[in-house]
Order: structure tokens, then sequence, then C-alpha cells
């Protein structure tokens, strides 16, 4: 009898060895996590002249975050030369992450990724052109759902601060911007990337999020 | 939390590169250039000009001047302009047409204005030519006038 209780547990020891070994990839999200960018929240409340709201919410699959953000975008400059530009309208990014920190006991996550970022606007231009031989003009030019497209890389930082709440921040690099032909006027913002004329363009949120567990069977 | 300051302590740098506000400088120009050329062997052509002037403009350019290029303003406040030659013994007329396209540059720098789409939609030279439709410093010849 001894040798058949010792032979059960040497059996029961390699099943549960086997089960430390077998690593269990799920491609199965547990829950969604939504953000704001506070970076936008403030600029809005502190200037009068600009609004900039940026949402975000991202879904884990594994190691990868499935990323969408949503924003709209709103400015008016006083220029010299009695100008005065307005540009309003809404963007929004999709893109992948990376987590480089999946087995963190804290569930924060250290990420690079990739988005597509567009955009749709309006924008106006009002200006006096001053002209020492032909005269001066008072001239209002504008753009109408102007459409513009560019790529993104990112890097940054989300920490689980308590329960499902995140605090964190993401850094990007904007480029190859392409924007519809505008001979109209030439627009001088381009909602959610930034400067028309850059080529390149550095841009930060700081977020705050909430995640949403999904339900479990 | 070390690994965290170092990282924080790495991407904090990336902030300092967002805040380049540029300058004013700007190539851009009002200015269209035009050059003189025979139509027989494609060569430099020295006229003699009496005047050359502009739309409605009372003023006269280029008067009782001998040359091989001439620099012309554009009207900021229309999209087309007929200039009018007078040579020592014929008149020409040249209608250009171009698009303006103003840009905000910075709240400081202003509005510049861009000149675009030259084009000539009637002249009665022998031949001319575009050779760049855009105004810019770095650009010294847009039209050539064969004749």
């Amino acid at each position: 009898m001894t040798g058949v209780t010792t032979f059960a547990q040497l059996e029961d020891a390699g099943d549960k060895k086997k089960e430390q070994d077998t690593v269990v990839v799920s491609f199965v999200p547990k829950g969604i996590r939504l953000g704001v960018d506070l970076v936008g929240v403030g600029k809005t409340a502190f200037d009068p002249d600009k609004t900039e709201l940026e949402f975000s919410a991202d879904v884990e699959l594994h190691r990868y975050l499935i990323n969408f953000e949503y924003g709209q975008f709103e400015v008016a400059r006083q220029g010299s030369n009695a100008s005065s530009y307005q540009n309003k309208g809404r963007y929004f990014r999709t893109g992948v992450d990376i987590n480089l920190m999946r087995k963190d006991t804290d569930t924060n996550i250290l990420f690079f990724g990739l988005r597509y970022g567009k955009a749709t606007f309006d924008d106006q231009l009002q200006y006096t052109q001053t002209n020492t031989i032909f005269g001066d003009g008072n001239f209002d030019r504008a753009n109408t759902g102007l459409g513009a497209r560019w790529y993104e890389v990112t890097a940054g930082l989300k920490l689980h601060v308590a329960r499902n709440i995140w605090l964190g921040f993401t850094n990007r690099l904007k480029f190859s911007l392409k924007i519809d032909e505008s001979p109209s006027l030439t627009p001088h913002d381009i909602p959610g990337y930034g400067k028309a004329t850059k080529e390149s363009f550095w841009g930060f949120n700081y977020q705050l999020m909430y995640r949403i567990p999904f339900k479990k069977k | 939390m070390t690994r965290y300051k170092i990282i924080l302590l790495l991407l904090a740098g990336f902030l300092t590169s967002c805040f380049d506000d540029g300058d004013c400088r700007s190539t851009k120009t009002d200015f269209v250039h035009i050059d003189f050329r025979t139509i027989d062997t494609n060569q430099v052509d020295t006229v003699e000009i009496i005047g050359i002037t502009i739309g409605q403009l009372d003023s006269v350019f280029y008067e009782k001047d001998t040359t091989s290029s001439i620099i012309l303003p554009l009207d900021p406040n229309v999209n087309s302009m007929v200039l009018s030659f007078e040579f020592e013994t014929e008149s020409h007329e040249m209608t250009l047409d171009y698009i303006t396209t103003p840009q905000l540059i910075t709240v400081d720098c202003g509005v510049e204005l861009s000149y675009s789409g030259i084009s000539t939609s009637l002249h009665d030279f022998d031949s001319v030519v575009i050779r760049s439709s855009i105004l810019d410093e770095q650009i010294t010849s847009n039209i050539v006038i064969y004749q």
C-alpha cells in the first residue's frame, strides 16, 4: 500500500509543477480605462481664449493597450497688424501601446506606442493688409471643414494610485502632418497636433483615469 | 520607486522641446521676377523700356530703362492684374493671375501673405513661359518673355 501512496503523491507533485510552469496568456479584456487630460482642463479653465478638452479610453489585451482618444479644440488669437484668428475643431487618435511592466504587482504601466491622428476644423483670419504701392485693405478669409492627419510615437507612464484610479502622463512626438489643400487660408493651429507649420511637434498630456472592470461571469 | 524617478527624469527632458515659437524671418516676397530672352536663340535679351504700368496705378516702373530683367510688385488686394509694357518700337500687355494665401505666423509676427499659382491668362508677346509659380526671395526667375 505504501508503494501506491508514494506513486500518487509523485503524480500530484508533477501536476502542480506543470501548473506552475504553464503561463496563461489571455487576450480577454478585464476592463476599460477612461481618462481625461488635466493639462487641457487647466488651459480651458484659466485661458478664456482657449478650449482644449481631451478624453481617452484604453483596453488591455495582455501586454498591449488599445487606445482611443477624442478631443475638442477652440482658440482665438489676437495678432499684430490688427489681425485676429479663430480655430474650432475636433480630433481623434487611435493606436496601440506596449506595456513594458506587464508583471508589475502594483499594475503600473510603462508604455511605448504608436498613434494615428485625424482632425477636422474650421478657422478664420481677419487682417489689415498695408501696402505703400497699392494701398491698404481689410480681409476676412476662412476654411470650413478642413482636414488634417498625422502619426505619433508615444511614451509614458500610468501609475495605479488607488483602487481603479490611475494617474499618468504621455509624451508624444507628432510627425508626418498632412493638411488638406487650402488656398483660401493657411491654418495656424491643427487641433490635436499643434502648429500647422511644424513638421514635427512634441506634445504632453497628464491624465486622470478610472478603470471600469468588466463583470466576471 | 527609484526606477520611477529615473523614468520620470528621462521623460521630463522631452518637455523642454515643446516651446519653440520660432522667429519672424521669412523668404516670402511680393515681387515677381520677369526675364527677357530672344525667341530664336534663347539668349538673354536686353530691351529698351519706355515704361511699365500696372493696372490703374499712376506709377510708371522702369521708366526709360535698358535691362534684361525686371522686378514688379503684385497687388495683394486682387488676384489678377494687367501689365502694360511700352518699348521703343512696340507695346504689349500681359494679364497676370495669382492666388494670395494669408497665414498668421505668430501673434507677434502677424500675418504673412504667400503668392502662388502665377499664370498668364492673356498676353500678346511671342511667348511667355512660367518658370516658377510662387514668389520667394530665393527664386530669381518667375516668368520669361520671349520676343
